[in-house]
């Protein structure tokens, strides 16, 4: 089965198709470092890896979107691209946790493992994992927070953008991977289930103050 | 409507500039379906449109709403020959919602891209309403974002910005005034209900930039705002009963008189003989009738679409997208760029 895999979560925009059986191929993947450009460089992406995998868009039969947590805007871009090229075509479209796609996505999954996006004002997006299973998470705060929750705990590995930025201890780069983003949807894609609705996983409220919350400051 | 019958492409619209997902189809000047996702009722708690809240609106609201469109329209996606969208101007994150769909869609249906310019769109729906638009025509568009007054020679080539609002948009006036009312928000619809048992003549607010040294076609709206809050505050000082009526009257008839009087110099000084109205402050009842009055006055055609074609809307796009492509104009690129300041003369991205 022939699904495209998306991620706006990070600063790093993955597109990739794979080829989904017992045993996921990737056939073509883009890893772009565009930070607040996705919306330029989301659509050609995915045009450029159908070119590279040698399939047009009615070939593919399911879409695969990572909704977060990351940045509003640009996390936005790749789960609205997903839906609507998702709609277009008739198939299906799995919305999975953009940190499980970055956890999954690495080559060895046992033991504990640290995931921290940067979440921007000086905090992180993370979880943990325990041999390739989510434990806690997907939570938002500071890097302190983090090792608050790790209590002690050692990781095994510490990956992400966040965990780069802030130097937590044994950080390595990695992100959301195509095979990840189709590793994280479980069973649901090889056995065809019908997806839930996208909801992007934002964690955090908007900013904006209700009027009923304001101070009475006059009326000028 | 004069339509009989409908020829041309299939226009998909998709407008997410500010607070509501629009999708229209079109053909020709054929309206088929315009369905409308607002997002203002979660703005009210706070007064005023949030961007972050109408952007993640959007993006729930998106593909529901392209299905509904459809779905009145009694067509299918594959039936689609060309895709158009906001490009801007608008709120950036919003814009980005909408323009990564239409990108989508137009990518997996393999057809023709339109990044198109939200106040030409203004200009452009009336065309289903009142057919193909007379040339030179002066088009006033107010709204909560915008106020513009333009020069249209040619929609799909050749539009020319005469002037603007320097501070706030009409609209942004009638909500900050109606805030200072006590008044809900919106507050254009409140406000025009409320004037209705008003005297509009009860007190002389100012019409700014009407002097003989001020820009003729620009518009400002900030210090008819303070003058509202100090007559508000002398009421309230002296312990007398604010006249609500009066003072929402007064200050709609404010507005409409400037916009009204612009627009017709504007008309007078290049030679045109046809003003439309666009952008949702045109369903202002006392900017409609001032400027059927003072049009009949001057010999000039006043054009003004229908209520829900002003505000914004997905069929605007469309339409706009359908004199695009009858005129030939190439299509966008995939990886074109939102413009949230995006001037009137670039018609499309
Ligand atoms: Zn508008």
């Amino acid at each position: 089965m022939l699904t495209l895999a998306v991620d706006t979560a990070t600063a790093g925009i993955v597109v990739g198709v794979v080829s989904v059986t017992a045993h996921p191929h990737v056939l073509a993947e883009r890893r772009t470092h565009s930070p607040a450009r996705h919306g330029e460089t989301v659509p050609p992406a995915i045009a450029a890896v159908l070119i590279e995998a040698g399939c047009t868009p009615s070939q593919l039969e399911a879409v695969v979107v990572g909704i977060g947590p990351g940045p509003f805007t640009g996390l936005r871009v790749g789960i609205v691209s997903a839906a609507a090229y998702a709609d277009a075509l008739g198939v299906p479209v799995y919305g999975v946790g953009s940190l499980d796609a970055v956890a999954l996505g690495l080559p060895e999954q046992a033991g504990l493992t640290v995931v921290a996006t940067d979440a921007r004002r000086r905090e992180v997006y993370w979880a943990i994992y325990v041999d390739g299973e989510r434990v806690d998470g997907p939570n938002v705060g500071t890097p302190a927070d983090l090792s608050d929750r790790l209590g002690g705990r050692a990781a095994d590995r510490v990956v992400g953008g966040g965990a780069m930025l802030y130097d937590l201890p044994g950080a390595e780069n990695a992100g959301p991977t195509a095979a990840g983003l189709v590793a994280a949807t479980g069973r649901a894609l090889v056995d065809r289930q019908p997806p839930v609705p996208l909801r992007a996983a934002y964690l955090r409220r908007p900013d904006a103050v209700e009027l009923a919350a304001r101070t009475p400051a006059g009326r000028a | 409507m004069a339509e009989t019958h409908a020829a041309g492409p299939l226009i998909l619209g998709i407008e997410t500039s500010c607070d509501e997902t629009g999708v229209g189809l079109v053909r020709g000047n054929t309206l088929l379906a315009d369905a409308v996702a607002s997002s203002v009722d979660s703005h009210v708690r706070y007064g005023g449109v949030v961007p972050e809240v109408a952007a993640r609106a959007h993006l729930e609201a998106m593909v529901p709403t392209v299905h509904r469109a459809l779905e009145f329209a009694g067509v299918r996606l594959s039936d689609v020959d060309a895709v158009a969208v906001t490009a801007g101007p608008g709120l950036a994150g919003a814009l980005l919602v909408g323009t990564a769909a239409a990108k989508s869609y137009a990518l997996a249906l393999d057809r023709p891209l339109y990044g198109v310019n939200h106040l030409a769109a203004h200009v452009a729906v009336d065309t289903l309403e009142h057919g193909d638009l007379p040339t030179p025509l002066v088009a006033l568009l107010v709204s909560g974002g915008h106020t513009s007054l333009v020069l249209v020679t040619d929609i799909a080539r050749d539009v020319r910005t005469l002037g603007a609002t320097v501070d706030d948009a009409a609209g942004e006036a009638f909500d900050k005034v109606a805030r200072l009312l006590g008044l809900p928000y919106p507050g254009g619809p409140v406000i025009d209900r409320i004037a209705a048992g008003g005297d509009p003549a009860a007190i002389a607010f100012p019409r700014a930039m009407t002097g003989p040294r001020d820009a003729a076609y620009d518009f400002s709206f900030s210090g008819l705002k303070t003058a509202v809050a100090r007559c508000v505050e002398g009421a309230e000082r002296s312990g007398a009963p604010v006249a609500i009526a009066d003072v929402a009257a007064s200050f709609q008839e404010a507005v409409a008189d400037v916009l009204t009087r612009k627009a017709l110099r504007a008309c007078r000084e290049h030679g045109v003989v046809d003003l439309l109205i666009g952008g949702g402050v045109a369903a202002n009842s006392r900017l409609r009738s001032l400027a059927a009055q003072r049009c009949a006055e001057a010999g000039v055609r006043l054009r003004v679409p229908r209520a829900g074609l002003c505000t914004d809307n997905g069929a605007m796009v469309a339409a706009l997208g359908a004199r695009v492509v009858a005129a030939g104009v190439r299509p966008s690129p995939l990886d074109f760029a939102t413009d949230p300041g995006m001037p009137v003369e670039r018609l499309t991205a």
